[in-house]
Order: structure tokens, then C-alpha cells, then sequence
């Protein structure tokens, strides 16, 4: 039977040394039997088409050695949705941490980082949130501790102010853009390797400065009002809110910025042609910003209302 | 979408055969049977099971202690005896009260819509 015993050896590869031995033994009596069992059927001595046909109802090697084994995961199901969520909240502290490390080294130190340094540091701080927190779930499979998170959950404790569950997409947009915004407003993140020409030769007109505090805190704000949004996953009330409060805040700087003579200042005389077209670049720029900005506020009052609306029906109910 | 219905179809099937499986193998087990006999009765019976999934069930409710085993020679060819052990039967008997209340319920839930269709 080298056939089967070429089988069995297939089979054992694919199995831990502890039972390896075992299982084999195993194997080879289980096969033999169902061989010898149909060439009896068929009235004649074990041939190698009787092993053919046991073998193949028997299945792919790596197939029949899972089945002898308990299922082993990397991460398994029950631990695998809270794995998801540790690793995005994860990753999004690790960048609402680089952007805060960032703002405080260039304000305290002077100090400057370019554009791909900075994607870098992301992309490095993204790897090592997921190393770190696929280690410890890896380990927490294995060691065979089960999280009791699953049974600590109250309904008791939600706070029925859950309003909808976020755009992933929209707020992760909303934050890394505030995050850059930030870096760049605080010059702490440099054009100057990318777009030399904008860096040398064109600066904000003084309209800007007189909103540097305000810019900050509006565009801080979100930034935090959003890391928060994404670590909880849904909206609530409070959050709505803030989030209309800050768009209308920031609408209101963009209409007045929208409102300024110039924009930009181009020092250099013979660039003062082409002043007309940068200060019409700018001015498009903001209205895409202002459009955008509105539409936020609108989505968000339509979410608003649609759960304020909801809470009216319900109380109509009840009563 | 019919590959689709079928794959489902055919995954839903697994997971209903999977733990009804192992009663009828401890069921009949109560006889004393070898690999290739237990196969066999369970095929005459309508059940039938792919090698590659009997054989290892068998290892592994010898493993958890619900079945024993003793090798014999019979017609010239030593062969493995597997039957019910005492935890084996406890166990048995557990799951049979618990598959005959599913059994109940399922009637009583499915009837009336099979009577529907």
C-alpha cells in the first residue's frame, strides 16, 4: 500500500509533532480498513484502483489533517471586531499624536518638516499601531484570555444620546485635512521641497494674519471633535452640534476672507502680472472650501433633525 | 446569484449536519463498531459521511473520552473497536434530551409554515 502510505505522509506534514505519530497510526488503519472493505465488495485482493478510489473519498491531505485539529486562529472571531476597532483607534491616536508632537517641537524649537518626512512619519506610526496591536491580540488568542468586555456591557450604561453612526470615510477626510491644515498654518510643515516657487515668492496677505487664532482654534477643535467622533463611531447630540457650531465659525472667517481685497502678496515686481489670476486661484479655492463647509452644516442639521423628529414620533407614541 | 444561493445553501447544510453528526455517531455507538462498519451503518441509515470527516470525529471523541477503543483481529485483519464509554454515555444521553426538545420546538416552529407553502 505505498500509495497510502505516501497518503498518510502527505497528511502528517500538515500536523502538529505532538499527534503526528498518532494520527498517522490512525490513518493508515482507517484507510486500510475502507480499502480492503471494497475490494472484498468487488471479490478480489486489494488493488491499487481500490486505493485510488478510498484515497479520493477521503479528500485533500491538508483537508482531512484540519479536520484532526481544533480550529487555531491568528485572531478568531470573537476577539477579531474588537481587534478592528483597537487597531483604528489606535491608528488614529498615533496621528492625532504626531500632529500634537508635531505643532508643539515647531512652536517650541522653531522648527520645520517637509511634506514627505511628515508622510513618512505617518506611515511609520501607522505600522508600528498595527504591529503593536496585532502582537497583543495575537497573544491574547493564544494565551487563551478572553477579553470580558463582552460581558461587562450594560445596556444600562448606553447613553441614548446615539444620534448615527459616523462616515467613516467623510470624518477620516475631515481629520487628516485639519491635521495638515494645522501643521501648515503653525509652519511647521514646508512646501519649500515640493512647491519652491510658492514658498519663496508668495505670502498670505495680512487679512490672514489677523485670523491666525481664530483659524487655530476652529481647525483645533474639529481636530479633536473628530479624533473623538472616530474613536466612538457614532454622533451624538453634543456632537452634532459642536460640529454645526465649528462649520459656521469657520463659514463665517471664509466670508469675511472671501471678502478681502487681496489674499496673497507677490513682493517680487515682475510677478505682479500674473497677481490678478493667484488672487482668483485663492478665491476659488475658498468658495470650494465654503461649499464644502456648507454642505458639512447641512448634513449635519439633516441628521439633527431627522433624530429630533424620530424622538417627537416616539413621544407621540408613548403618550 | 444561483452559485451564490447554493453556496449558502451548501455552508447552512455543514452547520446543520456538523452537530447532528456527532449524536448519530455516539448514538451508534452504543453497538460496538469499527471505521469502516460505523460508516456503513450510518450510510444504510441515510447519513452519509465523507472518510475525511467520520475518521477524525471518531479520533476526537476518543480524545475527549466519550468513546474507547480496543484493537482486534478480525477475518485475518487487526481492526479497531470503538464503542460508548461511560462519559460517553452521560453525554449521550444529555444530547438526546436537549436534540429531542429542538426536535419539538422545530415541529411546532416549521409546521405551520410548512403548512403555509
Amino acid at each position: 500500500m505505498k500509495l497510502v502510505e505516501s497518503y498518510v505522509q502527505e497528511v502528517s506534514q500538515f500536523l502538529p509533532q505532538t499527534i503526528r505519530e498518532e494520527v498517522a497510526q490512525d490513518l493508515r488503519t482507517s484507510i486500510a480498513e475502507e480499502v480492503y472493505e471494497l475490494a472484498d465488495a468487488n471479490d478480489r485482493e486489494p488493488a491499487r484502483e481500490d486505493q485510488v478510489e478510498v484515497l479520493r473519498r477521503f479528500g485533500h491531505p491538508l483537508k482531512v489533517a484540519s479536520q484532526y485539529q481544533q480550529p487555531r486562529y491568528v485572531i478568531g472571531p470573537d476577539l477579531y471586531p474588537i481587534y478592528l476597532h483597537a487597531l483604528k483607534i489606535a491608528c488614529i491616536a498615533g496621528l492625532a499624536f504626531q500632529v500634537v508632537v508635531f505643532l508643539i517641537s515647531g512652536h517650541l524649537r522653531d522648527w520645520q518638516v517637509g511634506v514627505f518626512d511628515t508622510l513618512r512619519t505617518s506611515v511609520e506610526i501607522l505600522f508600528w499601531m498595527f504591529a503593536i496591536v496585532t502582537s497583543i491580540f495575537v497573544v491574547l488568542e493564544y494565551s487563551g484570555e478572553k477579553l470580558r468586555l463582552y460581558d461587562k456591557w450594560a445596556p444600562e450604561k448606553l447613553s441614548g444620546e446615539n444620534i448615527g453612526v459616523i462616515n467613516r470615510q467623510d470624518v477620516i477626510t475631515n481629520f487628516i485635512g485639519e491635521g495638515v491644515f494645522l501643521l501648515w498654518w503653525n509652519d511647521v510643515l514646508a512646501w519649500s521641497t515640493w512647491f519652491p516657487m510658492l514658498q519663496e515668492h508668495i505670502h498670505l496677505a495680512p487679512v490672514w494674519h489677523d485670523y491666525f487664532w481664530h483659524l487655530n482654534i476652529i481647525f483645533g477643535a474639529a481636530f479633536v471633535l473628530h479624533a473623538w467622533v472616530l474613536f466612538r463611531g457614532v454622533w451624538q447630540h453634543s456632537e452634532l452640534v459642536s460640529e454645526i457650531v465649528l462649520n459656521v465659525a469657520l463659514l463665517a472667517v471664509g466670508g469675511v476672507l472671501l471678502g478681502a481685497q487681496e489674499l496673497a502678496i507677490l513682493p517680487k515686481d515682475e510677478l505682479v502680472a500674473v497677481s490678478d489670476h493667484l488672487q482668483t486661484v485663492l478665491r476659488t479655492v475658498l468658495v470650494v472650501i465654503i461649499g464644502f463647509t456648507a454642505w458639512d452644516i447641512w448634513l449635519a442639521f439633516k441628521t439633527l433633525r431627522s433624530k429630533l423628529s424620530f424622538s417627537d414620533q416616539e413621544e407621540g407614541a408613548a403618550v | 446569484m444561483e452559485a451564490e444561493t447554493q453556496d449558502i445553501y451548501e455552508k447552512l447544510v455543514s452547520e446543520i449536519r456538523r452537530g447532528a453528526l456527532v449524536l448519530a455517531v455516539l448514538a451508534q455507538m452504543r453497538q460496538e463498531h469499527y471505521g469502516y462498519s460505523l460508516r456503513k451503518a450510518l450510510a444504510d441509515q441515510g447519513l452519509d459521511v465523507e472518510e475525511g470527516t467520520l475518521y477524525p470525529l471518531i479520533r476526537r471523541l476518543e480524545t475527549q473520552g466519550l468513546l474507547s477503543s480496543e484493537w482486534r483481529e478480525e477475518g485475518k485483519r487487526k481492526k479497531r473497536f470503538y464503542r460508548l464509554s461511560d462519559q460517553g454515555a452521560t453525554v449521550y444521553a444529555q444530547l438526546l434530551n436537549q436534540w429531542q426538545a429542538l426536535n419539538k420546538s422545530m415541529n411546532l416552529i416549521v409546521g405551520p409554515i410548512q403548512a403555509h407553502a
